[in-house]
C-alpha cells in the first residue's frame, strides 16, 4: 500500500531515462562508421551526461550488502558468465582466431569504463526509476530489455537472447545486493574474458 | 520476498546465459570493445588513407615431411597478420621423394580478379599456394584447410575462392563481437577474399532482419518517448 502510494507520487522519469539511454546507443551506432574508438567515446560521454542529469537512483529503506560481500558476489557472477568462454579457450583457439595488435591494459581500461558506465546508467539509474514506478521485477525486465537493445545495432539479432539473459542476471544482482558495483565488476570481468578467448 | 525474486532472476539469467552459450553461435561476451587492431594494410587504399597506408605483408612457412606425411601447422602474413592459414597433418601431399612443403600467402595487388556477381571484395585478395621440395613441384590437397582473413569494414557475405575463372562461396564464420575477421574452410589452393554484400536486392527475411537491427532501437525510443510524453501530459493535467 505504502509502496504503491510512493510509486504514484514518484515523478515519471523511467520512460524518459529509457529514451535517453536508447538514444545514446543510437548515437553510438551512427558514429560507429567513423571508428569504434570514437563511437565508444561518444557513447561514454552521453552516459556520463545522463548520469549527471538523472543521478544514480537510491533505494530508501533498503540496506545494501556490505562492500566486501558485494565485490565477492560480482566476482562470482563474473566467473559463471565467463566460464563458457574460458572453457572454450582451454579446448583450443577460438574459431576464427582473432589476431590482437595492442596492449591489454589500455583496451581493458576502456572496456571497464564503458561497462561500468553502462551498469551505472542501466542498473543504477534506469532500473531504479522503473522500480519506483512499476516495482522490482518489471524494473529488472525493462533493464534487461534496454541492455539487449543497446547492443542490437552492433551485434545483431542473434545475440539478443544472450544479452537479455545476462541483463536479467545483472538486474537480479543489482536488486539482490542493492549496489551497482557488483554488476560493474561482473560485466567488466566477463568482457575481459574475450581477450583470453582470442 | 523481494530478495527471493531478485535471487531467482539472477539464477534464471545465469542459467539461460550458460544454455545460450551452448546452443547458439552467439559471441562469447556480452559487450565491450572489439579487440585492438592496427590499421588495415591495403593493396589499393581509399584516397583518404593513401598517405598512411602500408602495403600488405606476405607469409610463408615450410612444413617438413615425416613418415611420408606433410606435418601441418600455421602460416600467417607477418607482421600484419591479416591472413592466418591452418593446415592439418597430411592435408598437403607432394610427389614421391618430397622432403618438405612450402606454403605461401601473397597479396594479389596487381590485376586482382573481378568481384563476384552481386558482391564486392572487402580488402585484399590473397593467393594461397604451396610447392613441394626439392624442385618446387606441385602439391595436391588431401583435406581442406582453415583460413582466417581480416577485412577493413563492410557488410560481410562470406569468404570466397577464385579458381581462375569464377568465385566459389565457402562455409564461413564471422569472428564475434564486431572483430573484423572471417574464418572459412578452403578445399583447394587459389585466390581467396572476403566478399561483401553489394547493393543487389536481398531476401525479405534479410531485409526485415537488417531493418530490425538498424531501427529496432529507434522503435523502442519512439515507444518509450510516447510513454514519457503521455506520463508528462497526465502529470500536468493532474496539477491543473
Amino acid at each position: 500500500m505504502i509502496a504503491s502510494r510512493a510509486r504514484a507520487a514518484a515523478p515519471p522519469r523511467a520512460a524518459r531515462i529509457t529514451v535517453l539511454v536508447l538514444g545514446a546507443a543510437l548515437a553510438r551506432a551512427s558514429v560507429a562508421p567513423a571508428g569504434e574508438g570514437l563511437a565508444a567515446a561518444v557513447f561514454a560521454a552521453l552516459l556520463i551526461g545522463i548520469l549527471a542529469i538523472e543521478g544514480v537512483g537510491a533505494r530508501p529503506g533498503d540496506r545494501p550488502w556490505p562492500l566486501k560481500r558485494s565485490i565477492l558476489s560480482g566476482l562470482g557472477v563474473a566467473a559463471v558468465l565467463a566460464a563458457p568462454v574460458l572453457w572454450s579457450a582451454s579446448a583450443g583457439p577460438a574459431w576464427p582466431p582473432i589476431p590482437v595488435h595492442g596492449a591489454f591494459l589500455p583496451w581493458a581500461a576502456a572496456v571497464a569504463l564503458v561497462a561500468s558506465l553502462e551498469e551505472a546508467t542501466i542498473r543504477g539509474t534506469l532500473q531504479q526509476a522503473w522500480r519506483a514506478e512499476a516495482g522490482p521485477v518489471p524494473a529488472i525486465l525493462c533493464g534487461a530489455l534496454v541492455f539487449a537493445a543497446i547492443h542490437l545495432p552492433r551485434y545483431g539479432l542473434s545475440v539478443m537472447p544472450l544479452d537479455l539473459a545476462v541483463g536479467l542476471a545483472l538486474g537480479g544482482l543489482r536488486e539482490l545486493t542493492g549496489r551497482v558495483l557488483p554488476c560493474a565488476i561482473a560485466h567488466t570481468a566477463a568482457d575481459w574474458a574475450a581477450w583470453l578467448s582470442a | 520476498m523481494r530478495r527471493q525474486a531478485a535471487a531467482a532472476t539472477l539464477g534464471l539469467g545465469l542459467l539461460l546465459a550458460a544454455l545460450l552459450h551452448g546452443v547458439s553461435s552467439a559471441p562469447p561476451l556480452y559487450d565491450g570493445l572489439p579487440l585492438p587492431q592496427a590499421p588495415y594494410d591495403y593493396c589499393n587504399p581509399p584516397a583518404s588513407l593513401r598517405s598512411s597506408n602500408k602495403p600488405p605483408d606476405k607469409g610463408q612457412a615450410t612444413f617438413p615431411v615425416q613418415n611420408g606425411q606433410v606435418l601441418g601447422g600455421g602460416v600467417q602474413t607477418l607482421p600484419d597478420a591479416q591472413v592466418v592459414v591452418f593446415i592439418g597433418v597430411d592435408a598437403l601431399r607432394g610427389p614421391a621423394g618430397t622432403s618438405a612443403v612450402v606454403v605461401s600467402i601473397d597479396p594479389v595487388c596487381q590485376n586482382p580478379p573481378p568481384p563476384p556477381a552481386g558482391g564486392q571484395i572487402l580488402g585484399n585478395v590473397y593467393r594461397i599456394s604451396a610447392v613441394a621440395l626439392p624442385g618446387k613441384q606441385p602439391v595436391s590437397i588431401g583435406a581442406p584447410y582453415r583460413i582466417t582473413i581480416r577485412y577493413p569494414s563492410g557488410n560481410v557475405r562470406d569468404v570466397e575462392l577464385y579458381d581462375g575463372s569464377s568465385w566459389h562461396p565457402l562455409r564461413s564464420t564471422l569472428a564475434p563481437s564486431g572483430n573484423p575477421y572471417v574464418g572459412a574452410v578452403v578445399p583447394s589452393l587459389g585466390e581467396v577474399a572476403v566478399i561483401g554484400h553489394s547493393a543487389a536486392p536481398d531476401s525479405l527475411l534479410t531485409v526485415i532482419t537488417r531493418y530490425l537491427e538498424g531501427f529496432g532501437v529507434l522503435a523502442l525510443v519512439i515507444i518509450f518517448g510516447i510513454i514519457a510524453l503521455v506520463q508528462e501530459i497526465r502529470r500536468r493535467r493532474k496539477r491543473a
